[in-house]
């Protein structure tokens, strides 16, 4: 179904579908200090629908950040993710790609000893989410830690 | 004094003034330690008798004034008389005379002390009386049972305490700033006095209130807004930072919008301008157990005004994009500012604008102008607007070691939509130019250290007022960029647009038809061509140029919308900044300072040209020829393959909504 973008997806399922691979990334890379959030994006400039899931994890740089960063990429790559943008996309930083969710990873713009991922997913929420408080972040840090 | 139903706050902003502060300051002076060391000069003196009757005269109005439990610390005033002794020779009969000045200014302040205290008392005896009475209105009003005439009998109760409450401290109020300006000639006279007795009255500052005009603290005067954000930083940089805080606590709604102030002061002067604009509403709402919607419909009921609630409103939108603007890990907030603040600009409509990342300490700072239907009031700052969280995410990424910070800019007035007339004509885009070339210029003002690059994005109307901003107002930025530009009215090439060294990028979907009206200008000037003065105010239709067409000087960057497949104004108008765009991508390449990056990424697109003829001479390179007075109709980004332009993340059926 979350391949199939004939069908919209409900709120919880484009949240499941960029939470879940969060949860994997930081399980999978071993990320430390891990703090994050979700909320649904408009895919327009008008605020309209579509929605996107768009989950920001942040994670501690530990040793030198690019040989970091890589280390990291390499942790994903092995657990199925494709590395760069998905076709016809662009975007500056590491990207990757899995199952039509894209992964964007850079430094924390404001504090660069911390890294960040953030992932985008589809456009398929046809939910109206223009008063409905849920374009601000939610707090998903214990769903990204529990072990 | 505790208060269940009236803001302390809310009295204060209603009053026009705050009179427990003025109480503070005055208690904060110390007659006693003035009267010791006015003992202390009279006693060193050689005192005829007309200055002891003086002196006794005056140390009586202050005996009588002075009730203070702390009046017994002794002044250490050996040293203080010493000083002035040895300076004026012990036998002077100015020291018994300084004596007198001192004991009259120590009266003053005592007097001033007690008159004082004694109007606080009164008034917060007064205020949990009436708080009380509200209180017992409002359980009434919890009784289902109560008819609509009492209801309405109750209402009107509870909004004649509150008018009390605030009459109380508007006298309050006017009373303590008639005792602290009664206070403050005396004390200008008393000094006036010691400076002929030879005394230099500066070891008196310490002990006097610290709100008496004696010291330097004129009001500080605050540049006109005509003068150059320059002139304003040079000014701002010369005062103490205990001047800048009095400033910010003063005149924050001056403070917030001058350009020339540095970011930061600004954001705190509008943080509180906008927080006040909340809690006058939020606090009666509390007051009455309602939500502040609740509250906002039926504003007359609660004592507030339109006005009120226009402020209410606007700063609910303001602090809304705060709050969406610190991004998604609220643990690592994005550190955001607010620029600019003026809930009642545009009839309403409001003028505010938001930074993402610091613009006086961040490299590269881009500015994001919006177009039409965009206003604060309509939420244009909220909302789930992503253009400037998406930016400052791309930028940064494009170059993490110089950051970008990211301006939303929501600072002149759109027009409305669609039906709004003005969308035709460049009127509003003449005005908005103005504002927008004030605002950025102020930015080089306030930044800290060199290398700073700035770049001006315009979307659709908006691009238009970017476009006369620099060619009108002497915007100085070091890049521009179109998006879906429907005209850059008086700018009619890039040369118009005077960078220094930098570039006009366009950004023009080929399904974008808002991209293309200024391909029509043409007709527009064959039409309205004798309309001068339509042409001067700008309210003839018409918004000029298209920045996309061949001959314009422009650099066009690729900004087709994944997953269309024909022109398609509702969507293909809307998705420049879309994540994983082209134009996205474009946009932070250059915002961050590598324009020049742009052709070795693949992202470059061949201007729009006129149809023609194209004509192949064997041995040379087929040639197109225009067919002249035709428009650059011909797009050449129709022809991409379609694998180049990526459908993966879009829903195909909102294509057709």
């Amino acid at each position: 179904m979350l391949h199939d973008s004939a069908h919209p997806l409900t709120n919880d399922q484009a949240m499941a579908q960029v939470v879940d691979p969060a949860k994997q990334i930081v399980a999978a890379a071993d990320l430390q200090g891990v703090s994050g959030g979700f909320s649904f994006a408009s895919c327009n400039d008008q605020g309209d629908p579509p929605y996107q899931g768009t989950v920001t994890v942040s994670f501690l740089l530990r040793g030198d950040p690019d040989a970091y960063f890589r280390q990291v990429r390499a942790a994903m790559i092995a657990h199925g993710w494709n590395d760069g943008a998905p076709p016809g996309q662009h975007y500056h930083g590491t990207t990757l790609n899995k199952d039509r969710v894209t992964a964007n990873m850079s430094f924390m713009p404001s504090d660069h000893s911390y890294g960040q991922i953030m992932l985008y997913g589809q456009c398929r929420n046809t939910t109206d989410h223009h008063h409905d408080g849920k374009t601000n972040s939610v707090d998903i840090t214990n769903q990204l830690t529990a072990r | 004094m505790q208060l269940r139903y009236i803001s302390i706050p809310a009295l204060i902003a209603e009053a026009g003034g705050d009179p427990w502060a003025i109480n503070q300051s005055l208690q904060g002076g110390c007659p006693a330690q003035i009267s010791d060391l006015a003992e202390a000069f009279h006693a060193a003196g050689r005192c005829t008798a007309e200055a002891s009757t003086a002196f006794e005269q005056a140390r009586r109005g202050f005996d009588a004034a002075w009730n203070h439990q702390n009046g017994d610390h002794p002044i250490n005033d050996s040293g203080e008389v010493q000083r002035v002794t040895s300076s004026l020779g012990a036998q002077s009969l100015q020291l018994p005379k300084i004596g007198v000045d001192l004991e009259i200014v120590a009266a003053a302040l005592a007097e001033a002390q007690r008159t004082a205290s004694g109007q606080i008392t009164t008034l917060e005896g007064r205020l949990p009386q009436l708080d009380s009475e509200i209180g017992q209105a409002v359980e009434m009003e919890k009784n289902l049972q109560l008819s609509p005439d009492d209801k309405t009998a109750l209402d009107a109760f509870i909004g004649a305490c509150e008018q009390d409450a605030i009459d109380d401290t508007k006298a309050a109020l006017g009373r303590l700033q008639s005792i602290r300006n009664g206070y403050s000639d005396y004390l200008q006279k008393s000094l006036a006095n010691l400076r002929t007795d030879g005394y230099d009255a500066a070891a008196i500052q310490r002990l006097d209130a610290p709100e008496s005009p004696a010291k330097p603290e004129a009001p500080i005067q605050i540049p006109r807004p005509s003068i150059s954000a320059e002139d304003v930083h040079t000014w701002w940089m010369s005062l103490t930072s205990e001047e800048r805080q009095r400033l910010i606590a003063e005149q924050p709604d001056q403070i917030g919008n001058l350009n020339g102030v540095p970011v930061g002061a600004r954001s705190d002067a509008n943080v509180a301008v906008m927080m006040q604009d909340l809690n006058r509403v939020r606090d009666i709402a509390v007051r009455h157990g309602l939500s502040a919607d609740e509250v906002t419909r039926d504003p007359a009921k609660y004592g507030l005004s339109a006005t009120d609630i226009t402020r209410y409103q606007n700063a609910d939108q303001t602090k809304q994009g705060l709050d969406h603007d610190v991004g998604n890990d609220l643990r690592h907030p994005h550190p955001v500012y607010l620029c600019a603040y003026d809930p009642l600009a545009f009839g309403g409509e409001g003028r505010a604008a938001i930074a993402i990342g610091n613009p006086d300490t961040a490299k590269n700072t881009a500015v994001i102008v919006p177009g039409a239907s965009s206003s604060v009031h309509g939420g244009w700052l909220c909302d789930d607007h992503n253009d400037a969280i998406n930016l400052y995410a791309q930028a940064n990424a494009a170059d993490p070691k110089n950051p970008t910070a990211v301006i939303a800019w929501m600072g002149y007035n759109a027009p409305n939509d669609g039906k709004d007339p003005r969308i035709a004509t460049p009127m509003l885009a003449r005005a908005g130019s103005a504002a927008l070339a004030h605002d950025v210029n102020g930015l080089w003002a306030t930044h800290l250290g060199g290398g700073q690059h700035a770049t001006v994005l315009g979307h659709s109307y908006g691009a238009t007022t970017v476009a006369d901003a620099f060619c009108l107002h002497g915007m100085h930025a070091n890049d521009a960029v179109l998006l879906g530009c429907p005209g850059t009215d008086l700018a009619r090439n890039a040369a118009s647009f005077h960078l220094d060294g930098g570039h006009v990028y366009v950004g023009a979907a080929s399904t974008d038809p808002v991209s293309m009206i200024g391909e029509s200008d043409g007709l527009n000037r064959y039409v309205f061509g004798d309309d001068i003065g339509g042409q001067l105010l700008g309210t003839d239709p018409g918004l000029g140029t298209d920045p996309a067409a061949d001959g314009f000087g422009s650099i066009r960057f690729r900004a087709e919308v994944h997953g269309s497949d024909g022109i398609n104004a509702r969507h293909d108008h809307s998705q420049y900044y879309a994540p994983g765009s082209e134009a996205l991508h474009s946009m932070a390449g250059i915002a961050s300072g590598h324009g020049g990056s742009l052709g070795a990424d693949g992202m470059l697109a061949q201007p729009r040209h006129q149809p023609g003829v194209q004509i192949k001479i064997p041995g040379l390179d087929p040639v197109n020829i225009g067919i002249p007075g035709t428009p650059a109709s011909i797009d050449p980004e129709w022809n991409r393959p379609p694998g180049s332009i990526t459908n993966d993340h879009v829903f195909d059926a909102q294509d057709h909504h």
